[in-house]
């Protein structure tokens, strides 16, 4: 029991801090309709109030009277649903593909292998700008964008695990008792990678949420959502006199992605059973 | 005491290697030709977007409807016109890539790769500083962190690379202009060189490297926390290897050890790191170039996008992709060239 | 006959989350010039931990090193500061080690390697330092030595490996070579080559020779003297005719009852049981627990190692008297 994995992720105490940042994250993302109801791009106050001026508006207002609170609560629930999805799907599209292309081997993974290795090739940030340029700046698109240049590193990792599993024994041995391919993929050898894989798609999301906050700044976010990166891009304009509506939303940023990087790192240590040399 | 020096240092035993086997080259024409697949690849993309892009393809490649001349439009149709077959299309099309023929911008009134070629020294110049400031701060700091491991230099390294490792890159740079332009006056605001004043030589360099230090500071602060980490894991983990062992054997001092073993195989996955993540900087290299009004590819990208202008924003994806592939050919060669064992397959 | 080396209540222990654990206890060597003595024992009976401790390549971040003395030639390196050490090794003592494929830096061509071996020792310099490192191959029978200089670890064979790690370590004509189970990663047929070439080159050189292996064939034909390891404590030494023949202690008379020669035939006799772990030492002689010799006085006290002219044993009840 002492060794089990919820014991040695509970005995870092960077792991359990992040967590409890994600979680209020998400607490106050879930919260915003009824901490701050109605539109949080519509103007309330008076404009450029700084946070403290008045006690309504604890993180002041923007240049046409925005809460920034608001804002930046609301804009949590566009940044960690993009976050999560984005990533998920990326891990979806990944795993599938790392795990063909290990498993088949040959001209399957020639093929898929320079498949990935298109789109590693083509600088991400740029395609998914195109991409939203393209197909306009709904919030699926911006998903699905940011999915399209995730997936490669999660199906080379995956890739590379299916090939050194490959030849175990415990995979042949199903071979041998007539395992068809996808029962061996799913319920054998996948299981066994799932620690890598959860690291890394922790770092995805990370990533993702990066992404979002720059294609956001950029103006190329929806735009009838708030996100962080938006809201950064409009308080850019009064940089000089109101730096306070670039840092707290930036803030926002840095912690959740702080927070995501400081459980990833806690899941990897606590799935990784590695003897301590003495 | 006799001074430890080092007269036949790794350079000069690798260069009888590069030059006597023919590995090096074998390598280099086995990597070329995986690249052309890639190119065809970046190809096909590139053409299915024009083809994806609102408005038909002719029109993209003409610039903005209605801004270019009938006769003009009328050659391109004939050119790329959506009369021929798709595979037609996609090889005229391609032929006019690799041409550098990527069309006309109505907007600057010049072609669009002169518009590109006349960008890419500034990004060139962010880009490349960017990479070494990277690297040097990285592996800096990962020795520095692996000589004691958990220490207290170790902890504030780690720290600080966590902290830089999750910093969004363009809020950091508007902070750093917050702090360094606005408050303190010590550096411009952005821009590639004082426009007003009329500089030249050495006044003129050290102009624009004062309006380079925090574009460069802000693009190489991500990776060098990611390189800082890597150095540090590899130094920690190449020190158990058994030939640290031999080398001490033989009487070599702790820091001859750590430089000329250690260091000399932690360099590999850092170079291959480096490729990698090439991509990913010339992206990180656009909300830069925009945050700091810097003159390059990521500007020109940005003033694209405001317009909708697909020509120019397809020229710089291909662009940019071109060079993603060849700097990944010189990493892989540099890799080689430290790494006697890689061979071609 | 001079001493080359001279070591005296050598304890090695290790810092662990558990405190100190001593893997080498006060253990007695001496070797002579033109000497072989070999260390046996099985895997953690602390051979390689008293090999490593007597160049001091443990960090002493990892374990604590003590001896009352530690005598290289007539240098006393007891308390030895690092720059003092750094001058012993590879100069007054050579080591070589297990895994030849793993003993040498991959990406540093084998030329380079045995060069800085001798520049960090101001034996020789640039051009001459290559030379001379040929000429080591050639000593060392490396075929083609000129070509080889420039090629790379994994261009060579196991075995060719293991005789540039030997040039190695005599460049610098050592007094004392430590060889840490040298063939043990070899196929049988070269390792007789590679021991012989290192009695050849003692008799050039006139070193004294520690051998560290756990197998008693390789003790019989190549040591001169032999001390058998148990648990980090030395409990039988003396010269290999007697101690092969009439062994003293019971752990040597099961050693030697557990390897196969031809006349055995069918199973193997096996001592039963295990050796303690660092942690899980019993009070008493650690071999208590399995020897088929054991008195009620053997786990409660330490047997302490005596004897008489070189033929030493640890044992409250040994197959002969002492």
């Amino acid at each position: 029991m002492t060794n089990s994995f919820f014991y040695r992720l509970a005995c870092r105490p960077a792991a359990l801090l992040g967590m409890l940042v994600l979680l209020a994250m998400a607490l106050g993302a879930i919260l915003a309709p009824w901490l701050y109801p109605g539109d949080p791009m519509s103007m309330v106050g008076g404009v450029l109030l700084r946070p403290g001026e008045d006690p309504t508006f604890p993180f002041g207002t923007d240049q046409m009277g925005r809460d920034l609170a608001a804002e930046v609560f609301h804009g949590a629930r566009i940044t960690l649903l993009v976050g999560i999805v984005s990533a998920f799907a990326a891990t979806g599209f990944g795993v599938l593909v790392g795990a063909i292309a290990g498993f088949y081997g040959d001209m399957v993974d020639g093929v898929l292998m320079r498949l990935t290795e298109l789109f590693q090739t083509i600088p991400g940030f740029l395609l998914a700008i195109v991409f939203i340029v393209i197909l306009g700046s709904s919030i699926g698109v911006i998903v699905f964008s940011i999915a399209a240049i995730s997936w490669p590193a999660i199906a080379r990792m995956v890739r590379a695990e299916f090939l050194s599993l490959k030849s175990r024994d415990f995979v042949q041995s199903s071979r041998v008792i007539g395992m068809s391919d996808a029962r061996i993929i799913l319920t054998q050898m996948l299981p066994n990678c799932m620690a890598p894989i959860v690291v890394t798609s922790s770092i995805t999301v990370a990533t993702a949420i990066l992404t979002e906050a720059g294609l956001s700044f950029l103006g190329l976010g929806d735009p009838n959502l708030v996100s962080w990166g938006s809201v950064i891009g409009v308080g850019r304009e009064s940089l000089r006199t109101s730096a306070y509506l670039t840092l707290i939303p930036g803030l926002a940023i840095l912690l959740t992605v702080l927070a995501i990087n400081l459980l990833g790192e806690g899941l990897n240590d606590a799935m990784n059973t590695r003897l301590r040399v003495a | 005491m006799a001074r430890m020096g080092c007269t036949a240092t790794w350079p000069a035993s690798a260069l009888p290697d590069i030059v006597k086997n023919s590995r090096i080259w074998r390598l280099l024409l086995s990597r070329l030709g995986r690249s052309a697949v890639i190119v065809a690849g970046i190809l096909v993309v590139n053409f299915s977007l024009l083809h994806l892009a609102p408005g038909d393809a002719v029109s993209v490649l003409a610039g903005e409807s209605g801004g270019a001349d009938k006769e003009y439009v009328d050659r391109l149709r004939e050119t790329y016109g959506l009369g021929r077959s798709l595979p037609e299309q996609l090889i005229a099309y391609a032929k006019g890539l690799l041409r550098f023929d990527l069309g006309w911008s109505f907007r600057n009134n010049t072609s669009v790769s002169e518009l590109i070629w006349s960008r890419v020294p500034a990004t060139l110049l962010l880009v490349g500083a960017s990479v070494s400031v990277a690297v040097f701060i990285g592996v800096v700091l990962g020795v520095a962190s692996s000589r004691r491991p958990n220490s207290a230099t170790d902890n504030v390294i780690s720290v600080v690379s966590l902290l830089a490792y999750a910093t969004p890159a363009f809020w950091l740079g508007l902070m750093l202009i917050v702090l360094f332009s606005l408050k303190l006056g010590w550096l411009p605001t952005g821009g590639f060189r004082s426009a007003d004043l009329d500089l030249r030589g050495f006044a003129a360099a050290v102009d624009i490297a004062r309006h380079a230090v925090l574009p460069i500071l802000t693009l190489s602060m991500f990776y060098s926390a990611i390189y800082a980490r890597l150095t540090r894991a590899s130094m920690l983990e190449l020190a158990q290897f058994d030939y640290v062992r031999t080398a001490y054997a033989k009487g070599l001092s702790e820091r001859a050890v750590r430089y000329r073993h250690v260091l000399r195989n932690a360099l590999l996955p850092l170079a291959t790191l480096l490729g990698i993540q090439f991509g990913s900087l010339l992206g990180g290299a656009i909300v830069i170039e925009m945050v700091f009004s810097w003159p390059g590819l990521g500007r020109l990208a940005f003033e694209a996008i405001m317009a909708r202008d697909m020509n120019v924003l397809l020229g710089i994806l291909f662009l940019s992709s071109l060079l993603v592939v060849f700097i990944n050919i010189a990493v892989d060669m540099v890799y080689a060239i430290l790494d006697p064992r890689i061979r071609a397959h | 006959m001079s001493v080359v080396l001279q070591v005296e209540g050598l304890c090695t222990s290790f810092k662990t989350r558990r405190g100190l654990l001593p893997a080498v206890h006060n253990v007695d060597l001496r070797i002579e010039a033109g000497e072989t003595l070999a260390l046996v024992g099985e895997s953690g009976s602390g051979k390689s931990v008293t090999a490593l401790s007597i160049l001091r390549l443990i960090s002493p971040d990892h374990a604590q090193i003590k001896a009352r003395s530690l005598r290289i030639g007539d240098e006393e390196l007891c308390s030895a500061t690092p720059p003092m050490m750094r001058a012993v090794r590879g100069k007054k003592a050579g080591m070589i080690f297990q895994d030849p494929a793993t003993s040498l830096n991959p990406v540093l061509s084998i030329g380079r390697q045995i060069v800085e071996a001798l520049e960090v020792h101001a034996v020789a310099r640039g051009k001459a330092a290559w030379d001379h490192a040929q000429a080591l191959l050639e000593r060392v029978r490396v075929p083609d030595a000129g070509r080889r200089l420039h090629d790379f670890p994994h261009q060579l064979s196991g075995g060719m490996n293991q005789r540039v790690m030997i040039a190695l370590a005599i460049a610098c004509s050592p007094r004392l070579l430590i060889a840490d189970e040298p063939t043990t990663a070899l196929d049988v047929t070269i390792q007789a080559q590679i021991l012989r070439l290192i009695r050849e080159l003692q008799d050039e050189i006139g070193m004294g020779v520690l051998l560290i292996t756990h197998d008693l064939a390789v003790v019989a034909r190549n040591a001169d003297r032999v001390a058998v390891m148990y648990a980090g404590r030395k409990v039988e030494e003396g010269h290999v005719a007697d101690v092969l023949r009439t062994p003293l202690h019971p752990y040597t008379a099961g050693l030697l009852a557990a390897t196969p020669d031809e006349r055995s035939n069918g199973r193997l006799a096996e001592i039963p049981g295990l050796v303690p772990g660092l942690a899980e030492m019993p009070p008493g002689c650690p071999f208590a627990p399995r020897c088929t010799r054991a008195l009620d006085v053997c786990s409660g006290a330490m047997p302490t190692i005596s004897g008489s002219s070189g033929r030493l044993a640890a044992c409250f009840n040994p197959i002969a008297p002492c």
